[in-house]
């Protein structure tokens, strides 16, 4: 069992209290490859966060296995190895600061690892940069704005040099203009560094640039293939509570009137499609 | 028609005097009718909230005047008694909840106005059924075991329940999921079809362009424009500053036109982008 | 609700802020020991005027510091009259039962001056010291206690962790104010069972988001590989200066030369 990437091998989750159990997984099985970029969609409530918290052994599954790189998150001694190799953003940018200063901030995660003070530095630089922050090192957290809380926070994991990144919602606080910001940056780590990225969301247009989109519904995964092909189902997502990016829903009101535009997949190309003479 | 808010040459300044003064707000002038709904829009710090913050007396102008319903704030006294009058739903109202019922949750305004018993229950009620909520039997239960989209709807309800003449959402849409952000669009349609004066603020230009019959644009504390929705979309020099906000079809339209396409300009919806944009095609 | 918050601290280069956490934590400890053996208005005005130089020195804005005296203010006022009045001695002043007397006002004025630089001592540390330092600080000086099987680290964790979400709590606590007096909240009532009730619509939606806020937190720090440990490496990064030493000297010689004097004397 040292198959790379995360895998979840029927795994179920439920969770006990006063008033019955309920289960926020069934059955799911499902392995991210290494360089990958994964999406996965779902209303809140869906258990698309409890997912998240599968993958680096925050949570622990009722039944079934999870493995980081062949390591199973059950094992305790195992936990310090997968929470190094895979990384948390999580939504609320005030809560997951530790330090009230962004170097140290950044530093929290590398002293854990027990490194040196010459690789924290020059990590807390590569992170500072790589995330457009150089420059704010002595800066407090809570004086910055939620965008930029967002990106200490990435930063500070990036640090970590983690080979996977699970991101619980992390736009869903921000502003369109640091949503977007945020994104472009998880594009160039996937792309550029080759980081492994799943995103967490329930918003269509968050998963543009993910290679592979998993749409989870009451603890289940009931769609699943590339973005264009699980966003152009319409109907489908509605019956679940999801919407469809504007893009999809023009395409579809045109190709309903008789324009060929089906095979379009962004806005420049629709554009030039429409200006041929 | 007179105006239920106005506002004039308002500049408002934060800790003014200390090393941390910040000019938030500079020079704004404004008025709202009794009915209108107003969008507010403007990214991180421009000012919206501030703004706001004017309207039901919670600040005070530093310079300049606002009038609501007809009475200045700078006096505190009107400014203490605006609260019934100008309902302000913060930004993740959620984050206020205290009682141990949703009833009690949405009475507490009402019981701060000192109104009977069964007036409250029926205010109540009604509030409950204006968020949709009606049909559920959730106003016994604790509001602490809801979920969030749940939690925002009965936050809502506590200020539907005060009846307020001129209600203002603070980004009522945030970190909400498609549903539930369906629903608060269900509640500002009501507030519209009942021509209840309302103000709301967005960083996302879409939501109020979709909603709005007038809209404020704030930058950087600044008035940008202050007019109809579709005198908006007759200035796309002041929307392109904007242009990755725009919502997509405007992002269609604009581009098609750059390329001199013949489309208009202003429209309103996708559907409408979409016949126009078909009428290329012969 | 924007600026830097007091008590937070604040990046920076000055002496204060390079000297040893240890250092800072043992002199505060010395002065602590010093305004309460010593009660001689001028030895604590002394240390009044030293912990003034002292925030100079730091690069803080000394009027901020002082000014935030004003939200300890009732604190000092109600010291300084219970004082002055329970205190027995020669009567300057009567007024029914209750006597204002000389020695009263003296021991007002010294304690008046002890807290003023108890808080201000704190503000010292506090600003001048990021929570991580303080915790590797008192984890190295409370080491022989965790070899009690005390769990030292953990204490020290909590304790600067916590300062650090003070400026988000007195953010939120300023925002569930507004929205509470959005809803008819009266904080200013005359009458003090609606003060207490309005307060309480403040505190409960504060105490749920904290431990909102606790949870989350746990859940970064967990997942950022926080063992609960004392971390070797921080420990091993504290480094006694040369100017430790002469502050720690300074710090003593000031501290005996307050026993020692009114001896002398």
């Amino acid at each position: 069992m040292l198959e790379a990437g995360i895998v979840l091998q029927n795994v179920s989750k439920i969770y006990r209290s006063h008033n019955g159990d309920r289960c926020t997984l069934e059955d799911i099985n499902l392995s991210i490859r290494p360089g990958e970029y994964v999406g996965l969609m779902g209303m809140n409530g869906s258990g698309k966060s409890t997912l998240a918290r599968l993958c680096n052994g925050l949570l622990l599954p009722t039944a079934g296995k999870v493995y980081v790189d062949g390591l199973d998150t059950s094992q305790a001694e195992n936990l310090p190895a997968i929470r190094q190799r895979v990384g948390m953003v999580f939504q609320n940018p005030d809560n997951q600061l530790i330090c009230p200063v962004v170097e140290e901030e950044i530093a929290f995660g590398l002293e854990n690892l027990g490194l040196f003070l010459p690789e924290i530095r020059e990590r807390t630089a590569w992170a500072l940069e790589i995330m457009g922050l150089t420059g704010l090192n002595y800066h407090a957290p809570y004086l910055l704005s939620g965008g930029q809380k967002q990106k200490v926070a990435l930063a500070s994991v990036l640090a970590m040099k983690p080979a996977y990144l699970v991101l619980d919602e992390p736009a869903a606080m921000l502003d369109p203009v640091s949503r977007r910001e945020l994104l472009q940056h998880l594009k160039i780590l996937n792309r550029r560094e080759g980081m492994t990225i799943v995103l967490c969301s329930n918003e269509a247009e968050d998963f543009m640039d993910a290679d592979r989109l998993l749409v989870i519904d009451r603890g289940t995964l009931c769609l699943q293939g590339t973005p264009p092909e699980v966003l152009s189902q319409g109907e489908q997502l509605a019956s679940i509570g999801l919407a469809q990016p504007d893009f999809y829903r023009l395409r579809q009101q045109l190709a309903d009137a008789g324009c060929p535009v089906t095979a379009i997949y962004n806005l420049t190309d629709l554009v030039d499609y429409l200006c041929q003479p | 028609m007179s105006a239920i808010i106005e506002v004039k040459q308002l500049h408002y300044t934060y800790l003014p005097g200390t090393p941390y003064e910040r000019q938030a707000l500079k020079n704004i002038s404004i008025a709202v009718e009794a009915g209108d709904f107003v969008g507010i829009f403007g990214p991180n710090g421009s000012g919206k909230s501030t703004l706001a913050r004017q309207f039901n007396g919670l600040l005070r102008p530093t310079q300049g005047q606002v009038l609501v319903c007809g009475k200045d704030t700078t006096n505190e006294k009107i400014r203490r008694s605006l609260w019934n009058k100008v309902g302000l739903v913060f930004q993740f109202p959620e984050q206020q909840i205290f009682q141990t019922t949703v009833y009690n949750e949405i009475a507490y305004g009402p019981r701060n106005l000192g109104l009977p018993e069964e007036e409250i229950r029926e205010r109540v009620g009604q509030a409950l059924a204006m968020v949709g909520l009606a049909t559920q039997d959730i106003a016994n239960l604790s509001p602490f075991s809801l979920s969030g989209g749940l939690k925002r709807r009965v936050a809502i309800a506590g200020l539907l329940a005060l009846h307020p003449e001129i209600l203002i959402l603070d980004e009522p849409m945030a970190g909400l999921d498609p549903v539930g952000r369906r629903m608060i669009m269900e509640i500002i349609r009501q507030r519209r079809e009942n021509n209840a004066t309302t103000l709301m603020i967005s960083h996302d230009l879409q939501e109020i362009l979709n909603v709005a019959d007038k809209i404020v644009i704030l930058d950087e504390g600044v008035l940008v424009f202050f007019g109809k929705t579709s005198e908006l979309l007759d200035h796309p020099d002041i929307l392109q500053s904007y242009r990755l906000q725009l919502p997509l079809y405007l992002q269609v339209v604009y581009a098609l036109q750059e390329k001199k396409q013949p489309v208009k300009q202003n429209i309103g919806s996708l559907e409408e982008a979409a016949a126009e944009i078909i009428k290329l095609f012969p | 609700m924007t600026g830097i918050k007091l008590g937070q601290y604040v990046h920076g280069d000055s002496l204060l802020h390079r000297l040893d956490p240890r250092t800072k934590i043992i002199c505060c400890t010395l002065i602590v020991v010093a305004i309460i053996i010593n009660d001689r208005w001028y030895s604590l005005l002394f240390f009044a005027l030293l912990m003034a130089a002292a925030i100079r020195a730091s690069g803080m804005d000394i009027r901020f510091v002082l000014g935030s005296l004003r939200s300890i203010r009732s604190l000092l006022l109600v010291t300084f009259v219970f004082m002055a009045v329970l205190t027995p001695g020669q009567a300057v002043w009567t007024w029914g039962v209750l006597h204002v007397t000389r020695e009263g006002l003296t021991m007002g004025a010294v304690n008046l001056l002890r807290l003023i630089i108890l808080y201000l001592g704190s503000m010292v540390l506090l600003m001048t010291t990021s929570p991580m330092q303080l915790s590797a600080g008192i984890d190295w000086l409370l080491l022989p206690l965790s070899r009690l099987k005390l769990p030292v680290h953990h204490f020290s964790t909590i304790l600067s962790i916590s300062f650090r979400f003070i400026p988000t709590l007195i953010d939120q606590a300023v925002l569930i104010q507004d929205a509470q007096r959005s809803r008819g909240a009266q904080f200013a009532s005359p009458r003090l069972g609606i003060r207490l009730k309005s307060y309480l619509a403040i505190l409960i939606p504060l105490f749920e988001a904290s431990l909102l806020r606790a949870e989350d937190l746990g859940e970064a720090m967990d997942s950022r590989c926080f063992t609960g440990h004392p971390n070797q490496l921080r420990l091993d990064r504290l480094h006694f200066h040369a100017a430790d030493g002469y502050v720690l000297i300074s710090m003593l010689g000031l501290l005996a030369a307050g026993i020692l004097f009114p001896v002398l004397l």
